[in-house]
């Protein structure tokens, strides 16, 4: 069992709604993002292209962040998932260094949104429902709190709503895709091999579970 | 008055308040953050929304998907500047950046106010009042049903709208009325294998259909459909395009005459069928360019080839209506329009088309062997049992290809390339949106429409809001109407012309029959989204008193409006117009009937309340409640749905609401779903189950091939009234080009090219983005930080090229400048993803109190758009939202 992503570029039009979902089934504070977008261009005309790269925690099968992670914070899951136990991290920041897609954020404190007018109540709420301890390095957990509850409900991660990724349901080109990679017939991995999709920069070597197709 | 609140907060309490008691529970409504309206059902703990989704099993959206706008709706809820309270001005001076001083009042009081200026303006004449609307952020449908019914039953035709309508569909609109009977339309993307996309960003997060194309063209590109993309920028659908083409802006109409020329001319390949049953290529025009008509009945003429016989446009014996020859009626030449246009097309050939649009001749010659061969005339497809013809090719566009100056010609010949490959609500063609024909639900057969044949055999749409498209009014004024639409018949309801500095000089021509007292605006911000807040203020400083209904301040309400007041955010409204948007935006094509309607997922907060509210409250107090009601009971039984049904009629029985009923909000609601769902499937039912959906049958979604009615390749009423329009324009100081007005869609270069020095050698275009869909967006904290991300959003962007030749840098600043003088200054993104003349500018600006997060980000590239009669298309009144300007000043990046 080994849960990963696949992201189809092709469909993807880099329109942030899978950075705000993912935003939002977190309480991520003011400036802190678990899911970004890298936007950017290649070539001159007539063969120009946007290039856009939806970018998360890879969940490295060798990762370093779990390596370098002085007091066992960082860890891999048996199901593939790289999370971070809050109360271990002291918050050094060794994995927010060696990470080489640079995905992770150190969270020093919670900015109001609306600066001097003060915490929204949506802010207060989170602050009880999804607490991010200050001092800490955060990432994004693939919505583990999702799959993991979605599976003791008896659902599919992947299939069903309530057991799948906040950025992979909210996707509205349906570009994103989750499931077992060690699974061979399931959705992702067939489409993994049909559309020939790859990992970014697979020379780093980490081994990525999120997977990109065409590249 | 309190006790009204405390009677619709009553009834919220009766039919939400469990559901309110519950520590969490989700709740099903309508995002209201752009025209689209997608389904969405959203989380609540302990009465704080914190969770916003698509749904899944609806087909009004992206199939569960939401977009970054929607997900983020939850802090425009929060947001800590929204208006709770009604608000009186008390710095009697108005004008752009002065500060309100706003000073909180009763609802009693505001109402008393505001009823007093109305019924005073009513006495001296109705029309002097002056509304206007934007759909959106919370308006959604309710601005053009809720609010546009109270006005139109006031007894006021004095709707100048800004961004909406002229700068938006002006064109798009009334031509779709004509040719689809729709307000807009839509690649049938289930079957479509070729899409040629003329701008706007449908498909790529921007437009109309929003997240619902953005689900469909993704699905059809893993298909297999190809798209081709002509636009200025290359960032938005050009990004997601099998070839991007830069095209100059404003010079689509040649492209797309060209290729109609081709198709006719030179492949020679069409859909005849479709021109000969579907169109009125068969009519017979003589040399003067007007149908040939039967003596007495005056009815069109067509040649029969099954008979030979020339026969009337309705006779029944009509069986192969002949699109080409010349004939002899009653001693005079004749031929049908066809064959006179495939002879005017000739003019416009490839090379022709490529040296204005800057396309290589040779890449328009593809584009046109694309779509004949796509398009794959003469085949037919059987969908749920029923055989159709299958046309999977098309051409489409919005805003990018109709706002400008020459936007009737330039959308009608767009439309004119679908017509020849007969795509027209055909499988997998071009689509009228969102949903053109119902034949009633299975519990009630009621919400049925279906368009039809009117005058003169022509398509007639069967729902439609706004005045009556077909036939267009008649010509009349000047002084009728004070955006002059009396005497510009064809097209909207709505001009810009009151907002320009001639505005005062073309109103006295006109007589001056009357003078705006009042200025309403709902949810709208048109200093913001017309052209150069400085020409709009003129005409707003004339307004001796101005008011607003909206959930947050903003620069048009804080300069110039005397009493704001508060309406309920979108995720607290009840709001049963926004299940009727349904030729707005619906689940089209095949896609099922999928009602969703807008529910509160929370109390409302503050004193805010719903707008239908405070609208049955004005209606009693200014005496139209009558009309209003009758009103919203033809519309919401669809028994008529124009602007000019508001009638009351005491003896007619009345299926929701009679004419002198005092309902609230919510019993408005309830009685509607009941009428048109049956009983058991009122606001209760909805509220548990979220939506009501059947399936669509084939007849309904391509509906063409069942409904005999006539689309135009020909317009007879623009040369038959181009004298009249030109004598009534001319007496109240137009000086238009009145040569517009002629039946065969014909070649006039945009103003922009013919009354700007070429020093001005950049055009300024503002694409859609899908983060920024108005100037609202901005004032969200998501969106914000997502957009300072975004190096396409914010910025200005340049071509590589062009900033390389006028020694830009990337990062650097740059001042823009128009002929009027205007001047934008702002950081620079240099790009090869734009056309080497071309700037674009996402975006943004404002200083208004109400929305601090908004002041600095971005760039309102309005502010460069001067607007006079030259720059208004002098059929549909769109705007050229094109500006010229030229480099004054660049600094290096520090």
């Amino acid at each position: 069992m080994r849960w990963g992503m696949l992201i189809n570029l092709d469909k993807c039009i880099s329109c942030y709604a899978c950075v705000a979902k993912c935003k939002q089934e977190h309480f991520l504070p003011k400036d802190v993002l678990w899911a970004k977008i890298l936007v950017s261009e290649t070539g001159q005309e007539p063969s120009v292209k946007k290039q856009a790269y939806p970018v998360l925690c890879n969940h490295c099968e060798d990762a370093i962040c779990v390596q370098v992670c002085p007091t066992g914070a960082t860890r891999k899951n048996e199901d593939g998932i790289v999370s971070i136990d809050p109360d271990k991290c002291v918050g050094c920041r060794s994995c927010l260094v060696a990470c080489p897609y640079q995905v992770r954020t150190y969270h020093r404190k919670r900015e109001p949104f609306f600066g001097y007018q003060g915490l929204t109540d949506f802010e207060r709420i989170g602050d009880k429902l999804y607490p991010l301890q200050t001092g800490t390095v955060v990432k994004c957990n693939f919505c583990m709190e999702r799959v993991h509850g979605g599976i003791k409900q008896g659902l599919i991660p992947g299939v069903d709503v309530d057991a799948t990724p906040a950025c992979v349901i909210t996707c509205p080109a349906k570009a994103r895709y989750f499931g077992d990679l060690d699974d061979p017939t399931s959705e992702i991995s067939v489409l993994i091999r049909k559309w020939n999709a790859a990992p970014l920069r697979p020379d780093f070597g980490t081994k990525p579970s999120v997977y990109y197709a065409n590249l | 008055m309190s006790d009204m609140i405390a009677k619709e907060k009553e009834q919220y309490r009766k039919i939400f308040g469990e559901r309110d008691k519950s520590r969490e529970y989700w709740g099903y409504s309508m995002c209201s953050l752009c025209y689209e309206q997608c389904a969405i059902r959203a989380k609540v703990v302990e009465g704080v929304p914190v969770a916003m989704e698509g749904i899944p099993e609806s087909d009004a959206g992206a199939r569960g998907g939401l977009c970054a706008k929607g997900v983020s709706g939850i802090l425009d809820n929060l947001n800590p500047n929204r208006v709770l309270y009604p608000l009186k001005r008390t710095n009697p001076k108005k004008g752009l950046h002065e500060d309100p001083k706003w000073q909180r009042i009763s609802w009693d009081e505001a109402l008393s106010i505001i009823a007093e200026k109305l019924n005073a303006a009513k006495e001296k004449d109705p029309r002097s009042v002056v509304w206007t609307h934007t759909p959106g952020p919370t308006g959604g449908m309710k601005c053009m049903i809720t609010v546009a019914g109270y006005f139109v039953s006031f007894g006021t035709n004095s709707y100048c709208t800004g961004g909406p309508g002229p700068q938006c569909g002006a064109a798009a609109h009334h031509i779709g009325a004509l040719t689809n009977a729709a307000w807009d339309v839509f690649p049938d993307y289930r079957y479509c294998n070729y899409v040629l996309r003329c701008g706007g960003n449908e498909g790529s997060g921007g437009g109309r259909h929003s997240s619902e194309s953005v689900y469909m063209q993704a699905a059809a590109k893993e298909r297999g459909m190809r798209l081709t993309v002509l636009d200025p920028v290359g960032y938005r659908s050009g990004a997601k395009a099998d070839e991007w083409i830069p095209i100059l802006p404003g010079t689509d109409l040649a492209v797309m005459l060209s290729i109609a020329n081709q198709i006719v001319n030179e492949i020679g390949v069409y859909d005849e069928e479709f021109l000969r049953h579907k169109t009125n290529a068969c009519y017979l025009i003589d040399d003067s360019q007007v149908y040939v008509r039967e003596q007495g009945t005056h009815k069109p003429l067509i040649y029969d080839e099954a008979d030979g016989m020339i026969k009337a446009y309705d006779d029944p014996s009509l069986t192969i209506p002949a699109i080409e020859g010349e004939y002899s009626f009653n001693g005079k030449k004749c031929r049908p329009s066809f064959a006179i246009l495939k002879e005017h097309l000739k003019q416009y050939t490839p090379d022709w088309a490529s040296e204005i649009s800057t396309i290589p001749a040779k890449k328009i010659r593809q584009i046109v062997q694309d779509l004949v061969t796509e398009a794959k005339i003469g085949s037919t497809i059987e969908i749920k049992g029923v055989k159709v013809p299958y046309r999977p090719a098309c051409v489409v566009g919005y805003r990018g290809i109709q706002s400008h100056q020459n936007g009737f010609h330039t959308y009608a010949a767009m439309q004119q390339v679908n017509t020849l490959l007969g795509n027209l609500d055909m499988c997998g063609g071009l689509l009228g949106s969102g949903a053109v024909r119902c034949k009633g639900n299975p519990w009630t057969d009621h919400f049925k429409f279906s368009p039809y044949a009117g005058f003169e055999g022509m398509l007639t749409p069967g729902f439609w809001h706004s005045r009556t498209p077909w036939p267009p009014l008649k010509p009349s004024g000047p002084g009728k109407s004070i955006n002059f639409s009396d005497i510009f018949s064809h097209g909207s309801a709505t001009r810009g012309h009151v907002y320009t500095n001639e505005w005062e000089e073309l109103w006295t021509k006109a007589g001056r029959p009357f003078e705006p007292e009042v200025f309403f605006s709902y949810n709208g911000n048109i200093v913001m989204n017309m052209h150069n807040p400085e020409e709009v203020e003129r005409f707003l400083l004339k307004i001796p008193f101005a008011f607003a209904i909206q959930p947050f301040n903003n620069e048009t309400s804080e300069g110039f409006c005397d009493i704001v007041l508060p309406e309920t955010q979108f995720l607290e409204s009840l709001d049963i117009a926004s299940g009727f948007g349904i030729h707005y935006c619906y689940p089209a094509g095949l896609d099922d009937w999928c009602f969703h309607m807008r529910m509160p997922l929370t109390e409302p907060k503050g004193e805010s309340r719903n707008v239908q509210d405070i609208l049955f409250d004005l209606a009693e107090r200014t005496h139209i409640r009558p009309s209003y009601n009758t009103f919203l009971e033809n519309y919401y039984s669809l028994k008529n749905t124009t602007w000019e049904q508001a009638k009351p009629d005491d003896k007619k029985a009345f299926n929701i609401i009679g004419p002198n009923e005092k309902l609230t909000n919510i019993e408005l609601a309830d009685r509607t779903l009941k009428y048109n769902f049956g009983e058991e499937h009122g606001l209760e039912w909805l509220r548990d189950n979220g939506f009501v959906r059947w399936e669509k049958k084939t007849e309904e979604a391509y509906w063409r091939a069942f409904i005999e009615a006539r689309s135009p390749v020909y317009y007879p009423l623009l040369t038959e009234e181009r004298e009249e329009i030109a004598k009534l324009g001319k007496k109240a100081g137009f000086n238009m080009d009145w040569n517009h007005y002629t039946s065969f869609t014909t070649y006039f270069p945009s103003s922009l090219f013919t009354a700007i020095k070429p020093e001005y050698d950049l055009f300024v275009v503002s694409p859609h983005d899908p983060i920024c869909t108005y100037c609202s967006s901005l004032m969200n904290p998501y969106i914000i930080e997502f957009a300072k991300r975004d190096p396409f959003t914010l910025n200005i962007i340049m071509n590589a090229k062009t900033g390389k030749k006028k020694n830009i840098q990337d990062g650097g600043t740059v001042t823009l400048k128009n002929p009027s003088g205007d001047k934008l200054t702002g950081t620079v993104k240099l790009s090869n993803l734009i056309h080497p003349q071309v700037i674009a500018i996402g975006g943004g600006g404002g200083w208004a109190k109400g929305r601090p997060l908004a002041r600095n980000m971005g760039y309102n590239s309005n502010k460069l758009l001067r607007l006079n009669q030259y720059f208004i298309c002098p059929i549909t009144g769109t705007h050229e939202i094109t500006a010229r300007v030229k480099v004054v000043n660049t600094e290096v990046s520090k």
